[in-house]
């Protein structure tokens, strides 16, 4: 280990970086700014009118309407509250849980083996399949749907945190701060997990991605968010038979569905990018 | 190989597999839905609703349920499905072939596709290639892959006729008509799992493009050819490999939403079938079935990186 | 080199024969190809026992299979089809029927009137009107292997109506030992007497169904007329193909790579219109009936006047043009419980089931003194229909000022939630909605909905009045025209006032097939003899 490459943490060094690219900065915060007003500003999107169903983009309105006759500009827009709820939540907690599992597998050798074992089990289950199952088990709510599409998550996340604390525990620093006879959950916090800081927020933000292309997934399946929500994967599901005489029901949350999720994985990757290549290569596998 | 390697990886496995059954046993036996009140049917009583509770044993406690499951597991005795009373093996052997010769396919389209394409992307590291690829991969990342579907079913299957819209036709019926029947269904699944590999191949490659044995090879007038498949494609094997073993997880996921859109009679269309029906017995069968199956795709990946690598060492 | 152009010659010459000899081959077995048709209906099934259970995908099962002593006609007049004929003593308590001659199970064993007792037997325990008869029953007799008696203890003018019921569950005639299986199992064989057998081997549940002709089945000499007459099974082989997803069904029949689509999504009617070589039809014409069922047990729906608001705040109109659009042809609004177009129809006190009024409503909520108790709505997603029935009742219910929980779930979850007699608290419901079809629904013998039978004895909802249960006793004794429509109208009457379910709209479904397809019989439920394929 070169230890001189990794004089200081490498975590508050990276976020300095993700700055650019501007653009990609200015459309996550247009989403964010979108799903924040959308229920003031973009109109009732439950209001049924069964007069004027599938009516295709025009003045009245933007981006047409769905079998109910309800407005695809309101959806749309309201969608973006799902999606991102989705994501974060499944990012913050999928991180929040595997850092914890992480850290206590990685520093505490005991505990290691066991909960390697229990992470493993879970990553064999192919994710989607596993929050398919959750969700039919749970049933279908907002929470659910989190808890559902995070719990396939966390193993990963877990295994990552694992073998940066792995590689972080034999430095010199962590070796000096056992040796003075710091207590380990000061070792924890102020030497190991600033070192973790850089991967995970690199996996975290992937994981946002894949949350909220999962959501959507599971809805066109029919085991996502009740109907009742207002959720960009709902309105795929129910326009897709229609997507031949109706496209609009299902292009316009598509595109704003790639866009969100797009835009999320380039900044992963321009994050990931900022970090030190060889090492977060190493870390990462 | 070392013999004591490999038997303990595969030993490794066992308790791997231990926790998949008990998941996947539990995951079936806590939710809302009564099974017999769907069986029994609408006209049916509550004393009728009762008796075939009892029947499939479903008010028994649940650690003497799971006892009796893995017993049944261990004799590769899968149960019957609650629905259509086959047995849950003999339904997984049915829809075996349409999702194996799908995800072969995929694997086959995206790896042809992909590890060239990152190959010669990281030759020019931020040239308009690499710019170009990784935003492409990115798409392909990023848009589900049912829309993928629909869009290629609407331009390929409905107005140009190429394909056929949906369904399958088995090798049986032979290997020209099969793979029509797959073309669309597995572009579709390629352009992730592709997207996936190209960006692993591209970092590969350009680390090890970097490296002094590559400049060597240069330096001795090796052909640029030769440089990338023989010098340093092999060595990025580690990491094209993992790449494998995450994604099929990932293909798995993707095969249950093709095989809905395209309407092919596989092993993902099975799940999504029971899941809807709550039909415990057919879930927790395929949800083993596809666990051990990515078991056994990380296994073999792990001995497969002793040989690719022989600096590799357990 | 001419050595050399012999033995090319001749290697030409034995290809060319090899050639030919296949060509030939292939012609002469096209000239014996199978006549196949690939069918996508509506469900998918589950379990292949008719009498078990009443599911619309197993009936059609059913009718492909099995056959019945008696069959409805076009005229709903009910005709002997296993039966040669029937007599009834002069007591009216005795039928006796005897059999056609030569019948055959498929299997190649003879029919013989033991076969059908069982089947009676079994069938009666199961269904309701046959559960009327068992009520009544004082035994059968088997006279002979073509004749047998059914002994009642009082006269029973729905007898032979019973018998030729063309709609779940359908009384289908089965082979004793399979017949003698307990009515809570379901069979797993299916041998049966109708133009087509089931291929068991060949069965891949949830993905195809497969079937052939019935070599052994002895047809009428009458024309076909609806579930009567001769039921010749024209095309070879019938491949039912499960194909869940609607659109997918759609594409699969324009590309030719199924035949026949029982029910085509509206919003697709048009693009399957201008699909060439496809053509579409209404071969049901009596359609079904959209019914949103309110359960009494839970408050605020014990209440009548509660129930009274739920009719007044919900719209037919609505219900219909979410699932059909603008296409008028296909829909109407329909007052009467025991469908429009048939014999009951009645528009008796039909007033707060034809009108929409939010404010009579919110009245009618302020004199119960309804306090905001939720109302949970079961929705099904999964279902097209459902689903958008679902958000229309919500979204009425709101605005005549109810509270509402949309419970959104699956319909297998529906299906059993629905089954849930306890309260909210503990799983239970107040509205769901279904979608009964006509010959369901013709009278208020067979339409569950003239039930008050309570917690035991009625449909989901368990609605209890005991005026409505002596009426239908009446209605099962009588088989005078007038006074089957007196109590038809009185029983309306009743089930509109404490409002067991609302019906909101009649609509038709339109079937599609390829244009190389013909001899499609128009039918409340769909059968496949006397189709061909050219």
């Amino acid at each position: 280990m070169n230890s001189t490459v990794l004089a200081s943490p490498p975590s508050w060094r990276l976020l300095r970086f993700a700055g650019r690219p501007r653009v990609a900065w200015l459309a996550l915060a247009a989403y964010a700014l979108v799903a924040m007003l959308a229920p003031w500003w973009a109109g009732d999107p439950a209001a049924l009118n069964v007069t004027a169903r599938l009516r295709p983009p025009s003045e009245a309105a933007w981006f047409g309407t769905d079998q109910l006759g309800r407005d695809i500009f309101a959806r749309t827009l309201v969608g973006t509250r799902v999606s991102l709820v989705v994501g974060l939540s499944v990012a913050a907690s999928a991180t929040a849980i595997g850092l914890a599992i992480g850290l206590a597998a990685g520093y505490f050798r005991r505990l290691d083996n066991v909960l390697m074992r229990i992470n493993d089990g879970l990553m064999a289950i192919p994710g989607i399949l596993l929050a398919i199952a959750l969700v039919a088990v749970l049933g279908s709510t907002v929470l659910n749907v989190v808890v559902a599409i995070m719990i396939p998550e966390v193993p990963r996340m877990a295994r990552l945190v694992r073998s940066v604390v792995l590689t972080v525990r034999d430095y010199a620093y962590v070796d000096a701060a056992v040796t003075l006879c710091t207590p380990v959950h000061r070792i924890l916090w102020r030497h190991i997990l600033p070192s973790t800081v850089g991967p995970l927020t690199v996996q975290a933000t992937y994981i946002c991605a894949s949350a909220i292309i999962t959501e959507s997934v599971l809805s066109f399946i029919g085991a996502g968010v009740p109907a009742s929500v207002v959720s960009w994967g709902n309105m795929m599901a129910d326009g897709r038979q229609l997507f031949e005489i109706a496209p609009w029901v299902i292009f316009f949350p598509a595109v704003a569905l790639s866009g969100l999720v797009l835009l999320v994985n380039l900044l992963g990757d321009t994050l990931r990018e900022r970090l030190d290549p060889r090492l977060s290569r190493r870390v990462m596998s | 190989m070392r013999l004591g390697f490999v038997a303990r990886r595969i030993a490794s496995t066992l308790p791997v597999l231990a926790v998949v059954a008990v998941v996947v046993f539990l995951l079936a036996r806590i939710g809302p839905g009564d099974p017999a009140a769907l069986i029994a049917g609408d006209a049916a009583t509550s004393a009728q609703i009762d008796a075939i509770r009892s029947q499939l044993r479903l008010d028994r406690p649940l650690p003497e349920q799971f006892l009796a499951w893995a017993g049944q597991v261990a004799k590769l005795d899968l149960g019957h499905s609650i629905y259509s009373n086959q047995p849950v093996t003999r339904l997984i052997g049915q829809r075996l072939e349409p999702t194996l010769m799908l995800a072969l396919t995929t694997i086959v389209l995206a790896t042809l596709v992909a590890v060239p394409a990152g190959a010669l992307a990281a030759r020019r590291p931020h040239g308009l290639l690499d710019r170009a690829l990784m935003l492409v991969s990115v798409t392909g990342f990023s848009v589900p892959v049912f829309v993928t579907g629909y869009a290629l079913i609407y331009v390929f299957a409905l107005h140009l006729g190429w394909f056929p819209v949906q369904g399958y036709k088995p090798l049986a019926a032979g290997l020209g008509p099969c793979l029509a029947t797959l073309a669309l269904p597995s572009i579709a699944l390629a352009s992730v799992f592709a997207a996936l590999i190209a960006r692993v191949t591209r970092a590969a490659m350009l680390e090890i493009l970097q490296e002094n044995y590559v400049r060597t090879a240069r330096a001795k007038g090796v052909g640029e050819g030769r440089v990338l498949m023989v010098h340093a494609l092999r060595n990025a094997g580690v990491q094209v490999l993992t790449v494998i073993g995450v994604g099929f997880a990932i293909l798995v996921g993707g095969v249950v939403v093709t095989e809905t859109v395209f309407n092919i009679p596989g092993l993902g269309r099975l799940t999504v079938d029971a899941v809807l029906k709550h039909d415990y017995p057919v879930l927790q069968g395929v949800i083993l079935f596809f666990s051990a199956l990515l078991v056994l795709v990380n296994l073999a990946v792990d001995l497969a990186y002793g040989v690719v690598d022989p600096r590799i060492s357990y | 080199m001419n050595a050399l152009k012999a033995t090319t010659r001749a290697w030409i010459g034995r290809r060319a024969q090899v050639l030919a000899l296949a060509l030939l081959t292939s012609m002469a077995t096209l000239a014996q190809a199978q006549s196949v048709l690939r069918i996508r209906l509506d469900g998918e099934l589950k379990e292949i026992d008719p009498v078990w259970t009443s599911s619309y995908p197993v009936r059609n099962h059913g009718y492909l299979v099995y056959d019945t002593l008696f069959a409805t006609d076009a005229a709903y007049r009910v005709q002997p089809q296993m039966a040669q004929g029937h007599t009834v003593s002069a007591d009216g308590l005795t039928t006796t029927v005897t059999l056609r001659q030569g019948l055959k199970w498929s299997d190649g064993t003879p029919v013989r009137a033991a076969d059908c007792v069982a089947s009676l037997a079994r069938w009666g325990k199961r269904d309701g009107l046959g559960q009327q008869m068992t009520a009544r029953l004082a035994g059968f007799e088997v006279v002979d292997d073509r004749t047998f008696r059914i002994k009642l203890k009082e006269p029973w003018a729905l007898l032979i109506t019973a018998l030729g019921k063309i709609s779940s569950t359908v009384p289908f005639m089965m082979p004793e030992r399979l017949a003698k299986t307990d009515a809570s199992v379901a069979i797993k064989e299916a041998v049966g007497s109708g133009p087509f057998m089931m291929k068991m081997d060949e069965w891949v549940p949830g993905s195809k169904i497969v079937y052939v002709r019935n070599p052994h089945y002895v047809p009428r000499s009458e024309a076909p007329s609806m579930a009567a007459g001769a039921k010749l099974a024209k095309v070879d082989r019938i491949e039912w193909v499960v194909i869940p997803d609607a659109l997918t069904a759609v594409n699969a029949l324009r590309n030719g790579e199924i035949d026949y689509l029982e029910s085509v999504p509206p919003d697709m009617i048009d693009v399957l219109k201008r699909a060439p070589g496809v053509k579409l039809a209404v071969l049901n014409q009596l359609g079904k009936h959209v019914q949103i069922v309110l359960n009494h047990h839970q408050p605020p729906f014990d209440s009548p006047k509660v129930r009274q608001a739920v009719q007044l705040a919900l719209k037919q109109e609505d219900y219909l043009r979410a699932h059909l659009g603008d296409r008028k042809e296909l829909y109407q609004t329909c007052a009467s419980m025991f469908f429009c177009g048939t014999a009951l129809e009645t528009s008796a006190n039909s007033e707060r089931v034809m009108k929409q009024d939010f404010a009579a409503a919110r009245a009618l909520l302020k004199e119960a003194n309804y306090s905001g108790t939720p109302i949970v709505v079961l929705h099904a997603t999964d279902i097209k229909d459902q689903n958008d029935w679902g958000f229309v009742t919500v979204d009425a219910l709101k605005k005549a000022g109810f509270n509402v929980v949309d419970a959104s779930s699956d319909w297998a979850t529906v299906a059993s939630r629905r089954a849930n007699k306890k309260s909210v608290a503990e799983g239970g419901w107040h509205i769901f909605h279904t979608g009964w079809a006509g010959p369901d629904m013709l009278d208020p013998a067979v339409n569950v909905f003239a039930s008050g039978g309570c917690l035991d004895k009625a449909w989901f909802g368990w609605p209890c009045n005991e005026e409505l249960e002596k009426l239908r006793a009446q209605y099962a004794s009588t088989s005078d025209a007038a006074e089957r429509k007196r109590i038809a109208e009185r029983v309306q009457t009743i089930v509109y006032d404490i409002v067991t379910f609302v019906p909101m709209g009649q609509m038709k479904s339109m079937t599609a097939f390829r244009a190389n397809v013909s001899g499609l019989i128009e039918s409340p439920v769909p059968v496949f003899w006397n189709v061909e394929k050219k």
